[in-house]
């Protein structure tokens, strides 16, 4: 795609964004809705200034790099809990059927609770704090990393391990060389889910009442009633989810050097 | 024929028991085939008729219900590198480069670098590919990719290769190059050679033995000698001999084509019910 090209998409795209601002600060900004109710996005954006870089006399003033810490190490620490038991255990069963046949059923029937209904439980074992966090993030991002895995190791093209075997791979060999690039694009798919879901298990596990962390300023700016810092905590929080998911997808594609079909 | 043969069939039988439950269908039935070095062997019959399953069988990729598939006068255990497969659709692996789908059987098989790479660009070579080697396979042509898979297995350089319908899915005009181009390749290094065709004339254009099977459960109806002369190129088409032969095989599929299209009918009457 040529630079013109892009530009046009991108244009087609902000079209809407565009309009749903305008209409937002038409009605905002001449009164029609009270500023507790909706603020102009004028207010949320000097509010998220003062949240970056500070100058007011507001607790959260200046505060993001702080919270922003918390949640990251939350998410990641999460995060990689989810697919380091994920990605082994869906190559295992998807890999060896016999295996499978005893494990997978549990799994299935397991992710019929709805994430949500683990944070009592989780609070119980882990108390307020990093460890719930972490813990219901790890679980919100298995589910999707693990049945990713094991979906691209089990249906991989039969046609392509018959190839694999008559030019003289061993069953080893043909796990690295073909099961698991076949694989790759399932797997990666299934860490992307995984890393969405741990944004919003990280904002769940946050509103329990700890001090610090993007989610906890979220649930703490509606008990001070601060509605722009609210609208503006959620537009940081979806952006930090739309960054993530390219960061990783580059470092997937240009790092790794792995294809993505 | 002389000396004991490359492959053989000794009285193979092959039954599939359908996932929907009932009686187990007879696939092939009492089958004897025995294909000697050198031969390039096409086998055509109607759809059904299990000619690949007698592929899949001595590549390791199935197993007879009853009867030996020898290879050398030795049971076949599993799949190997003695035996080169090129399947309908390629089955090139689309992550890899054509040169390093190439060398991916030498690698397995532990052939140093310097060598398997220059064997890679020989091979591509050969093909006429030496320009694409660092392309991907989904960069090629349906006949670019068949060759590809073709230079796959011939780097091995399995004593027997097993080819099941690759040139099925490509333009008639592609088709005849490929064909003309694995006749120049076989005419070199006369390894034994067992190709599964639909196409009647390509089976007689190839091969230096035809074998018609019959309606499923197959058995082989028919086998041929194909003693046109060599090396061989398109004016065989005109060939009478050619076209004597041509007609009788013609003839014979197309009888077994219907025996089996009256079978399926028989079959599944309510599907097939008017």
């Amino acid at each position: 795609m040529n630079y013109r090209d892009r530009l046009l998409r991108f244009g087609k795209a902000a079209c809407l964004p565009l309009a749903i601002v305008a209409v937002w600060a038409l009605v905002t900004e001449t009164g029609s809705v009270p500023a507790y109710v909706l603020p102009s996005p004028r207010v949320v954006l000097a509010t998220l200034i003062d949240f970056f870089f500070g100058g007011s006399q507001q607790a959260y003033s200046g505060k993001f790099l702080i919270h922003l810490g918390q949640s990251l190490y939350r998410v990641a620490g999460g995060f990689a809990c989810g697919a380091i038991l994920g990605i082994p255990l869906g190559i295992v069963l998807g890999y060896n059927r016999k295996i499978g046949a005893f494990i997978e059923p549990t799994i299935e029937l397991s992710r019929s609770i709805p994430g949500i209904c683990w944070l009592p439980l989780a609070l119980v074992w882990f108390g307020i704090g990093t460890g719930t966090s972490v813990f219901l993030i790890a679980l919100g991002s298995f589910y999707s990393i693990f049945l990713s895995t094991l979906g691209g190791v089990r249906y991989v093209n039969p046609v392509l391990l018959r190839a694999g075997r008559s030019l003289g791979a061993s069953e080893s060999a043909l796990l690295t060389t073909i099961i698991l690039p076949a694989a790759f694009p399932s797997i990666l798919s299934g860490l992307r889910l995984g890393l969405s879901y741990s944004w919003i298990y990280m904002v769940l596990g946050e509103f329990t009442g700890v001090n610090y962390g993007l989610g906890a300023l979220l649930l703490q700016s509606r008990d001070t009633m601060d509605t722009p810092l609210i609208i503006g905590l959620m537009a940081v929080i979806g952006g930090l989810g739309v960054l993530s998911d390219r960061l990783m997808l580059m470092f997937m594609t240009k790092v790794l050097g792995m294809d993505v079909r | 024929m002389s000396g004991a043969a490359k492959v053989s069939f000794r009285n193979i039988t092959k039954e599939f028991v359908p996932q929907s439950g009932g009686p187990a269908m007879k696939a092939i039935d009492g089958l004897t085939l025995d294909i000697a070095e050198k031969d390039f062997v096409c086998l055509i019959g109607p759809s059904g008729c299990g000619k690949s399953t007698l592929l899949n069988m001595i590549a390791g990729f199935e197993q007879a219900t009853s009867g030996d598939v020898l290879l050398d006068g030795v049971g076949i255990t599993g799949p190997g590198a003695d035996r080169g497969v090129v399947f309908q659709e390629g089955a090139l692996f689309p992550w890899l480069s054509v040169l390093d789908n190439v060398c991916y059987g030498p690698r397995r098989l532990g052939v140093p670098r310097d060598r398997y790479l220059a064997d890679g660009h020989a091979i591509l070579d050969e093909v006429g590919l030496s320009a694409f080697a660092k392309h991907l396979p989904a960069e090629l042509s349906g006949g670019m990719r068949q060759r590809v898979a073709i230079a796959r297995a011939l780097i091995n350089r399995p004593p027997v290769l097993l080819m099941d319908e690759p040139f099925g899915a490509l333009d008639p005009q592609t088709r005849v190059l490929m064909q003309e181009m694995l006749l120049n390749i076989w005419e070199h290094d006369n390894r034994t050679v067992l190709f599964i065709t639909h196409d009647v004339e390509e089976a007689l254009f190839l091969g230096t033995r035809v074998v018609v099977m019959s309606s499923r459960p197959g058995r082989v109806l028919e086998d041929v000698r194909a003693d046109l002369p060599r090396p061989r190129d398109y004016s065989v088409l005109g060939h009478p001999d050619f076209v004597r032969i041509k007609g009788e095989l013609f003839a014979l599929v197309r009888e077994q084509t219907i025996a089996a299209a009256a079978d399926a009918a028989g079959r599944t009457p309510s599907s097939r019910a008017s």
